[in-house]
C-alpha cells in the first residue's frame, strides 16, 4: 500500500478514536513542553546570571575592598565609637603605595569623598529631591566592584554614577501639631543606652527621615541632573538648651524671612549673591544602584571629581567681590572646606545651614573656635560653597574625627585660591580597593595584605554560582534523559496496547490482502503521526509557556540572587523580564529530532508485533 | 472441467498445552470452477479451520492444497498474502468492516493494498457498492448502517479485485430473516454474473439445498 495512504487511514482512526490517540498525544505533548520550558529557562537563567553576576563576578573576584570599619567589628557601641572618634583608621596615599607592591597587585585606589556639602538631585525619584550624602570618587579601573557597565568620564557625555539606594531618603518636619519639642536627653545618652529609649527620641524628634521608594529597574540606565553646591535651606526652627535636654521651637515665617535676609546681606558683603547661590549641575546616567548593607556611598568616576571640585572652587572665587575678609570671620561665620596644605577636609556643617549656638551649647558642645564666641547670645554661620579656609598644620593634626566636625582645629591663616586644590591635596579614606591581576592570585593577595597588618577576612566565594551552572545543567540533562527515556516507554507501551487491541482489525487487513510490510508500515506511521501531533502541540504549549513563565521566573531569579550572591558581592546588575522570553532553539531542535528518531526506532517493536499477527486472527471461531 | 479447490488429506493439529488437539483429520475435498459449495458443520467441528487452511489464511500440518491450480503449502507469506488479496473475497460474519473509513473506502482497501491508485480504487469502489445497491451508503460510515447494509458492503469489498471464490463464513449469522435472504441471493447472484464460487461455512442446515455441493463436516472428519 501507498505510504500516503498509510497515513491517510492514520489521520482517519485519528479523528474517529480521538480519546484513544490522546494516550499517545497528551505524554508526548506534555513532554515536549516541559522539555522546551525546562531547557529555555535553565539557559535563561544561566544567561542571566552570566550577564547578571558571572561577569561581575569573573571581574569582582579580582578586587578587594578593604574598609576601616572591618578593625572594628564587635557590637554596635564599639562600631558607633569608631565612627564617631575614628581617628587616623583612614586609609592614605602611603596605604596605596604599600599595597601597590604586593605582588600581583594590579591597582589600588581609595574611595575618597567628595567634599561638597549638598549635592542634590531633583529628577532621580519622581517628586522628591534626593540629597547624597555621601558621594566619593572612584577610580575608573576599580569600578567592578560596584557596576558591570563602563565608568569612564566622557566630556559632553552623560557621567556614570553608581546610586547607592541608601541615600534615597527623605527628611520632613513633623512637629505634631506643636510650636515647641522638648527632647529629655537625661537617660539616653550614650551609645551603651537602651535601644527602645534611643527610638523613644528619635521618635520626638520633629525632623523625620523616611526611606523613598524606587524601582530598581527603572533608576538604572535613567538620566539625571545633579546639582553641586548652593546655598542651604534656611533653618525653621531653633534650639535651646534646657539642662537636661533640648528645646526644638519652630521658627514664625517672618522670622525665616529676617534670617534670610540677614544672610544675604551677610554673604552679599563679599561674594555676588546670585552666582555663589547658584549651584553647578551636571547630567549623569546611572550605571549601578547598591543596595548593600555595609555600604552607604554613591560613586562618580574619580577623573569627574577633579574636574567638579576645580569648577566647584572656581565658582566661588569668580562670585567673590574685591572686599577682603577678616581672617577671624573665616571658621566662624563663613565656613567652606579647609586646606592646611595636605588635607582638604569639608566643612562640618553641610544640611544644617545657619548655625544658632545658645550659651549651654558653645559651652557644652563646641568648644575651640566657637568657645571665643561663647558669650554672645547668637552666632550665624553660613557654609559658602567653594570657600576654601587655608589653615596652619600642626605636626600630629590628623584627627579625623575633628576635622570632619569642624574643619580643622587650627589657626586659620586666610582664603586658599587656587582652584586645583583637590587634586594637590592629600587624599584618605576609610575604603581602598585593590585589584588583582587574575583571580588565582587572590588568596596569596589576601595573605600579603594580613601580612602587611591589614586585617581582611576574604568573604568571596563564587560557590553558589558554580552550584547554580551545575543545578541548571543537571536540570537540562536530567529533563534530555527522562525526555528520551520517557518519550520510548510511552512509545512502546501506548503503541504496543494499540496492537493489542487491534488484533482482529491486523487479522482483516491481512486477510483482504495486506502484507507484513503493509502492517508494520500503518503502525510504525500511527506511532509517527500521533508523536508528531503531540510534538507540534507540545512545542507551541511550551512556547507559549516560556512566554508566560518569564515575569515567574525572572522573580525567582532576582529573589534567588538577592538571597544568595548580593551578600557576597556589592553589585548585581538587574535582569529584564526579556531575558527570561528566549527560546532555547538548540535544544528545540536536539528535541525534535530525538523525538523523530525515537518515534521511529522504537515504534518498530510494537509495529513488529502487529505484524506477526496472524490473519487467522479474521476468522476465529468466537 | 477443472476444479477451482482440490484438498488432499488436510490435516490440522493445533498444540493446547502439552496435548495435541485434532482439528482437521485427512479432510478431502474438490470443488468445480463455477461451482458452490457450503460446509455445515455444529461448532468445534473444524469448518472455521478447513476455511482457514482452503483461504490461505493458515498453513496445514500435513495435506496438499490447491486453489486456482496454486499451491498453497509452497508460498511465502506474502505469496499467500497477495493470494488472499487477488483470488480470494472474504466474508465475514461480524463484516469487519473499518468503522473509521466509508463504505467506499473499505471496498477500496484491497484494491489499495494490491497497489491500485486511488482515484481507480474509489471508482471501482463506487460501482460495486451501486452493485449491491448500496449507493445511498457510498460516504458514509458502518456506523450508520444496518446488519444487512453492512454485510452488503463487506460483500462488494470481497468483489475488489474480481475474485475466484468468495469465501464466507457464517455471513448471515448474526442477520434477521429478510437481510439473511437478500444476502443469499446476492451470492447466488454474483455467483451467476461474475461465475465466482461461492464456498459457505455455516452450522445452518437450512442452507444445504441452495447449493449444489454440500459437505458435513464432525469432530475434523468428512461424515
Amino acid at each position: 500500500m501507498k505510504l500516503n495512504y498509510i497515513n491517510k487511514i492514520n489521520f482517519k482512526k485519528l479523528r474517529t478514536y480521538k480519546g484513544k490517540s490522546m494516550f499517545l498525544i497528551i505524554p508526548i505533548t506534555f513532554l515536549m513542553m516541559i522539555g522546551i520550558v525546562v531547557s529555555s529557562q535553565a539557559q535563561n537563567i544561566l544567561d542571566a546570571s552570566e550577564q547578571t553576576i558571572f561577569g561581575t563576578a569573573a571581574e569582582s573576584s579580582r578586587l578587594i575592598e578593604l574598609t576601616t570599619e572591618q578593625f572594628t567589628g564587635g557590637g554596635d557601641g564599639e562600631q558607633r565609637i569608631r565612627m564617631m572618634f575614628g581617628g587616623d583608621t583612614e586609609y592614605t596615599e602611603n596605604d596605596v603605595s604599600v599595597i601597590s607592591s604586593i605582588e600581583n597587585v594590579e591597582a589600588v585606589g581609595l574611595t575618597v569623598p567628595v567634599p561638597i556639602s549638598r549635592i542634590t538631585s531633583g529628577d532621580l525619584l519622581e517628586g522628591s529631591e534626593v540629597f547624597f550624602n555621601n558621594v566619593r570618587a572612584l577610580n575608573e579601573d576599580l569600578s567592578a566592584q560596584y557596576t558591570d557597565q563602563p565608568f569612564t568620564y566622557t566630556e559632553g557625555e552623560p557621567i556614570p554614577i553608581i546610586v547607592n539606594a541608601r541615600s534615597l531618603m527623605r527628611t520632613y518636619e513633623d512637629w505634631n501639631g506643636q510650636e515647641e519639642i522638648t527632647i529629655d536627653m537625661a537617660v539616653q545618652r550614650g551609645p551603651g543606652s537602651d535601644p527602645e529609649d534611643r527610638e523613644t527620641m528619635e521618635n520626638q524628634m520633629p525632623f523625620k527621615t523616611e526611606a523613598l521608594q524606587y524601582d530598581r529597574d527603572d533608576l538604572l540606565g535613567r538620566e539625571i541632573t545633579i546639582s553641586f553646591g548652593g546655598l542651604d535651606d534656611i533653618q525653621t526652627y531653633e534650639t535651646e538648651f534646657t539642662g537636661t535636654g533640648i528645646l526644638f521651637r519652630k521658627l514664625t515665617d517672618a522670622a525665616i524671612q529676617e534670617e534670610e535676609d540677614a544672610r544675604r546681606e551677610a554673604i552679599s558683603a563679599y561674594w555676588d549673591y546670585d552666582l555663589i547661590t547658584q549651584p553647578l549641575t551636571y547630567t549623569f546616567k546611572v550605571v549601578g544602584v547598591l543596595e548593600g548593607e555595609t555600604d552607604f556611598s554613591t560613586y562618580i568616576p574619580e577623573t569627574f571629581t577633579y574636574e567638579l571640585m576645580e569648577q566647584y572652587v572656581q565658582n566661588q572665587l569668580n562670585a567673590r567681590t574685591s572686599t577682603e575678609i577678616d581672617a577671624s570671620d573665616l571658621n566662624s561665620t563663613f565656613f567652606g572646606m579647609t586646606y592646611d596644605g595636605l588635607d582638604l577636609t569639608s566643612s562640618g556643617f553641610g544640611g544644617i545651614g545657619s548655625f544658632r549656638v545658645g550659651p549651654g551649647m558653645a559651652q557644652g558642645m563646641v568648644g575651640g573656635q566657637s568657645a571665643a564666641n561663647g558669650d554672645e547670645e547668637t552666632s550665624a554661620g553660613y557654609t559658602i560653597p567653594g570657600l576654601i579656609i587655608e589653615t596652619e598644620r600642626e605636626e600630629g593634626d590628623a584627627d579625623a574625627f575633628q576635622q570632619r566636625m569642624f574643619g580643622g582645629t587650627s589657626d586659620v591663616v586666610g582664603e586658599y585660591t587656587d582652584p586645583a586644590v583637590f587634586e594637590q591635596s592629600s587624599h584618605s579614606s576609610d575604603t581602598l580597593v585593590v585589584r588583582i591581576s587574575d583571580p588565582l592570585y587572590r588568596s596569596q593577595v589576601v595573605e600579603d595584605l594580613n601580612d602587611a597588618g591589614y586585617a581582611y577576612q576574604d568573604l568571596n566565594d563564587q560557590e553558589v554560582f558554580s552550584e547554580l551552572q551545575g543545578t541548571m545543567n543537571s536540570a537540562t540533562t536530567i529533563v534530555t534523559i527522562s525526555f528520551v527515556v520517557l518519550s520510548a516507554v510511552i512509545i512502546i507501551l501506548t503503541m504496543g496496547k494499540f496492537v493489542s487491541e487491534s488484533t482482529k482489525e491486523i487479522g482483516v487487513f491481512r486477510a483482504i490482502g495486506a502484507k507484513k510490510k503493509d502492517i508494520k508500515q500503518l503502525f510504525m506511521s500511527q506511532a509517527v503521526l500521533y508523536t508528531l501531533i503531540g510534538y507540534v502541540i507540545g512545542g507551541l504549549i511550551g512556547v507559549g509557556l516560556v512566554f508566560l513563565l518569564a515575569k515567574p521566573v525572572q522573580l525567582w531569579f532576582d529573589g534567588f540572587i538577592e538571597n544568595t550572591v548580593e551578600e557576597t558581592f556589592t553589585v548585581v546588575q538587574a535582569t529584564s523580564a526579556g531575558v527570561f522570553t528566549h527560546i532555547d532553539w538548540a535544544m528545540f531542535g536536539v528535541y525534535s529530532l530525538l523525538l523523530l528518531v525515537i518515534a521511529l526506532v522504537v515504534s518498530i517493536i510494537p509495529a513488529t508485533r502487529a505484524s506477526r499477527v496472524s490473519p487467522v486472527e479474521a476468522i476465529r471461531s468466537e | 472441467m477443472s476444479n477451482i479447490i482440490e484438498a488432499d488429506k488436510l490435516t490440522r493439529k493445533y498444540q493446547d498445552g502439552d496435548s495435541d488437539v485434532l482439528a482437521l483429520n485427512e479432510v478431502t475435498l474438490a470443488l468445480p470452477e463455477n461451482d458452490s459449495m457450503v460446509i455445515i458443520g455444529t461448532s468445534g467441528s473444524g469448518k472455521t479451520t478447513l476455511l482457514q487452511l482452503l483461504g490461505g489464511l493458515d498453513y496445514p500440518t500435513s495435506g496438499t492444497i490447491s486453489v486456482n491450480g496454486q499451491q498453497l503449502n509452497a508460498m511465502s507469506d506474502n505469496e499467500l498474502s497477495e493470494f488472499r488479496n487477488k483470488t480470494i473475497g472474504f466474508v465475514f460474519q461480524f463484516f469487519h468492516l473499518q468503522d473509521y473509513l466509508t463504505a467506499k473506502e473499505n471496498v477500496a482497501l484491497p484494491l489499495l493494498l494490491a497497489g491500485t491508485v486511488q482515484q481507480e480504487a474509489f471508482a471501482r469502489a463506487e460501482k460495486l457498492l451501486r452493485q449491491v445497491h448500496m449507493e445511498h451508503r457510498i460516504d458514509h460510515t458502518p456506523k450508520k448502517m444496518s446488519g444487512g447494509e453492512m454485510q452488503r458492503v463487506a460483500i462488494a469489498r470481497a468483489l475488489a479485485n474480481n475474485p475466484k471464490i468468495i469465501m464466507a463464513d457464517e455471513p448471515t449469522g448474526n442477520l434477521d430473516k429478510a437481510n439473511a435472504e437478500n444476502v443469499l441471493e446476492l451470492f447466488d447472484e454474483i455467483a451467476k454474473r461474475k461465475g465466482v464460487s461461492v464456498l459457505m461455512i455455516t452450522h445452518d442446515e437450512s442452507m444445504a439445498h441452495r447449493y449444489e455441493h454440500v459437505l458435513h463436516l464432525d469432530k475434523g472428519t468428512l461424515k
